[in-house]
C-alpha cells in the first residue's frame, strides 16, 4: 500500500523550546491513523505542519492527495447559520452546495441556526461537514468527538468508517483511548515532543507485557496456589486476581487447582489490558 | 465573483444580526443627528448651515472607528482567521468585505441624514452635491481604511477599544463639527488636521474643489492601502 503523508525528521522549535524533536513517520492510504499523546506532547502543532497551517524548522513532509481538515479551536462568526457558513465554504472552493452532504451530518431543521447558539456537538459536525465539502482524499479531525454525546460519537464513528470504506485516509489526533482503539489501523504516541510508540493499537497491548487478568469467585478462598502460567495477585472483592500472558495455559491450571481442591467456581471474568492503561504506563514510563 | 458577492451578502446579513453593529452604524448616529437637529440648531441656528456635513461626520467617524475595527478583530485575532485558511477562503477576503460591507451601512445612513435634515430641520443643503459626494466618498474610505489598520494590528478586542477611542474622540472634538475650529487653541486645531474628519468635514462643507484640501485625504488612503496590504501579506504567511 502506498503512503498518504510521509513525515520525516520533522523537528521545531519556539525559542529554544524544542516542541518536536525528529519525528518519522508515514500514514498509508485507505488508513485510519491515530495520533496520540497528553497534552502539549505536539499531537495539534504535528498536525499543523503536516496541514501547512505551521512552519517547522528541520525535517521533510510529503502529503500525497488533497486534504480536508477539522480544526481543534475552529470557530466561526457567532450570527452565521449552518447554511450560509456551508454554501460560503462550497463557493469558495468552486463547488455546487449538496444536501445530502448536510443531511448527513446535520439535520436539514437546523439549516438556520446560528453558529453561536449551537451546541458543542452541532459546531464539531457542522466543521466536519465544512473539511468534507472538497471530497478530500485525506481528512484531519482534532478531537473529533469532543464535546459529542454518546448517539453523536456512534454516528460519527460510523461515519468515519464509511469514508474509509471509500478509500479515504483519515488522521485522527484525540484524548480518546477507547475512540483510538476502536477506528484506528495505526497510531503513534508522542511524548515529550518525541515518537515513543509508532504500530497497531493491537501491538502496543502485545507488544508490551500483553497482562491479562483472571478473575474467578469460588465458594471459598484459596490463599495458596502453586502455578507457573500466572501469578497470584491477590483477593480483592470477592475474586481470586491472577495475572498472565498466556491465557488458554494459565486458566487450565487454576481450573484444574479449583477443581482438585473441590472448590466450586461461581464466576470467571477476564480482561485484557486496554489501549487506555498502555498508554498510561509508557507515559510514566517516560517521566521515570 | 460569485463567492466574493454572497460573502458580501453573508456579511450583510450578519451586520444585521448584530446589536453592537446596528447600534454603531445606525442607532446611535441617527439619535444623536435627531437630538442635534432638534435642539441643538435651535440654541444656534448657524448650526443648520452645517448639520448635514458635522452630522455625517460624527456617523463616518463612529462607524470606522468603533464599529468596523472590532469587527475585523473578531475575524483576524480568533480562529475564525484558521478555519477560514483551511476552508479555502483567502485571508484578504475578510478584510475587504467587511470595508465593503461598512461602506455601504456609512452611505445608507449617510443618505438618511442628506435627504431628511432638510425636511426635517430646515438644515442647508450642500451647494455643489458632485463635490460633496466625492468628498463623503473619499472621507468614507479613508476613515474606514484607518479603521481597518485599527483591527488588522489589535490582538485584543478590549485594546482596539481604546485605541479606536484615541481617533474618534479627537475627530470629533478637532474636526470643528461640534464649533469651528478656529476657535480652537492654535495647537489643537493643528493636531486636528492629522485627522481625516477634519479634511472631510472641511471638503463636504467646500462649494469648490480645493486639491489642498482633498489631497490629504488621498494621501492618508494611499497610506492605509499600503499598510493594509502589507499586514494582510504579513497575516496570510504562516507561523
Amino acid at each position: 500500500m502506498s503512503n498518504a503523508i510521509s513525515i520525516n525528521g520533522l523537528t521545531k522549535q519556539y525559542g529554544k523550546k524544542v516542541v518536536l524533536d525528529n519525528l518519522s513517520f508515514s500514514v498509508e492510504k485507505g488508513e485510519i491513523f491515530g495520533l496520540l499523546g497528553a497534552n502539549g506532547a505536539g499531537k495539534t502543532t504535528t498536525l499543523e505542519c503536516i496541514e501547512g497551517l505551521r512552519k517547522y524548522d528541520v525535517g521533510k513532509i510529503d502529503v500525497f492527495g488533497s486534504v480536508g481538515v477539522q480544526l481543534q479551536s475552529s470557530t466561526l462568526p457567532e450570527n452565521i447559520t449552518a447554511w450560509e457558513a456551508f454554501k460560503l465554504f462550497c463557493l469558495w472552493n468552486n463547488i455546487e452546495e449538496d444536501d445530502s452532504l448536510f443531511n448527513r451530518f446535520f439535520s436539514l431543521d437546523l439549516k438556520g441556526k446560528q453558529y453561536g447558539k449551537m451546541s458543542t456537538g452541532q459546531k464539531r459536525r457542522l466543521h466536519l461537514i465544512l473539511a468534507l465539502i472538497t471530497d478530500p482524499e485525506i481528512i484531519f479531525l482534532d478531537e473529533p468527538t469532543a464535546g459529542l454525546d454518546v448517539e453523536g460519537r456512534v454516528s460519527l464513528h460510523s461515519e468515519l468508517l464509511k469514508l474509509k470504506k471509500q478509500g479515504k485516509t483519515i488522521v485522527i489526533a484525540s484524548h480518546d483511548m477507547a475512540e483510538i482503539e476502536s477506528l484506528c489501523d495505526h497510531i503513534v504516541i508522542l511524548k515529550s515532543s518525541k515518537i515513543v510508540f509508532d504500530g497497531t493499537p493491537s501491538e502496543l497491548t502485545s507488544n508490551f507485557l500483553n497482562d491479562i487478568n483472571i478473575y474467578i469467585k469460588a465458594e471459598e478462598q484459596i490463599s495458596d496456589f502453586s502455578i507457573k502460567k500466572s501469578k497470584y495477585q491477590g483477593f480483592s472483592k470477592n475474586y481470586h486476581v491472577f495475572k498472565t500472558t498466556t491465557l488458554d495455559d494459565a486458566l487450565l491450571e487454576i481450573l484444574k487447582i479449583f477443581k482438585e481442591k473441590k472448590n466450586k467456581i461461581a464466576d470467571i471474568r477476564i480482561e485484557h489490558e486496554t489501549l487506555e492503561k498502555r498508554f498510561i504506563e509508557i507515559a510514566s514510563q517516560e517521566e521515570n | 465573483m460569485k463567492p466574493f458577492l454572497y460573502n458580501i451578502l453573508i456579511q450583510w446579513k450578519l451586520d444585521l444580526r448584530n446589536k453592537n453593529i446596528l447600534l454603531t452604524y445606525y442607532v446611535i448616529p441617527l439619535v444623536f443627528y435627531g437630538f442635534m437637529g432638534a435642539i441643538f440648531t435651535n440654541i444656534n441656528p448657524a448650526s443648520k448651515e452645517t448639520l448635514i456635513q458635522s452630522m455625517i461626520v460624527f456617523n463616518v467617524s463612529m462607524g470606522a472607528f468603533l464599529g468596523m475595527p472590532a469587527q475585523l478583530v473578531d475575524l483576524y485575532s480568533s480562529d475564525i482567521k484558521k478555519a477560514y485558511r483551511v476552508g479555502g477562503i483567502p485571508i484578504w477576503s475578510n478584510a475587504v468585505i467587511t470595508f465593503i460591507s461598512a461602506m455601504i451601512h456609512l452611505l445608507i445612513t449617510s443618505l438618511i441624514i442628506y435627504s431628511t435634515s432638510h425636511i426635517l430641520f430646515d438644515s442647508t443643503i450642500p451647494v455643489n452635491t458632485f463635490i460633496f459626494f466625492i468628498a463623503l466618498m473619499l472621507f468614507i474610505a479613508t476613515s474606514l481604511g484607518v479603521g481597518t489598520i485599527l483591527g488588522l494590528f489589535a490582538k485584543d478586542p478590549s485594546k482596539i477599544a481604546v485605541f479606536s477611542q484615541i481617533i474618534f474622540l479627537p475627530s470629533i472634538m478637532l474636526s470643528g463639527i461640534m464649533f469651528p475650529a478656529s476657535l480652537l487653541p492654535n495647537a489643537f486645531e493643528k493636531i486636528g488636521y492629522i485627522y481625516p474628519a477634519t479634511w472631510g468635514f472641511k471638503n463636504m462643507v467646500s462649494s469648490e474643489f480645493l486639491l489642498g484640501w482633498i489631497s490629504p485625504l488621498i494621501v492618508v488612503f494611499s497610506i492605509t492601502i499600503l499598510v493594509n496590504t502589507l499586514r494582510l501579506i504579513k497575516l496570510k504567511n504562516i507561523d
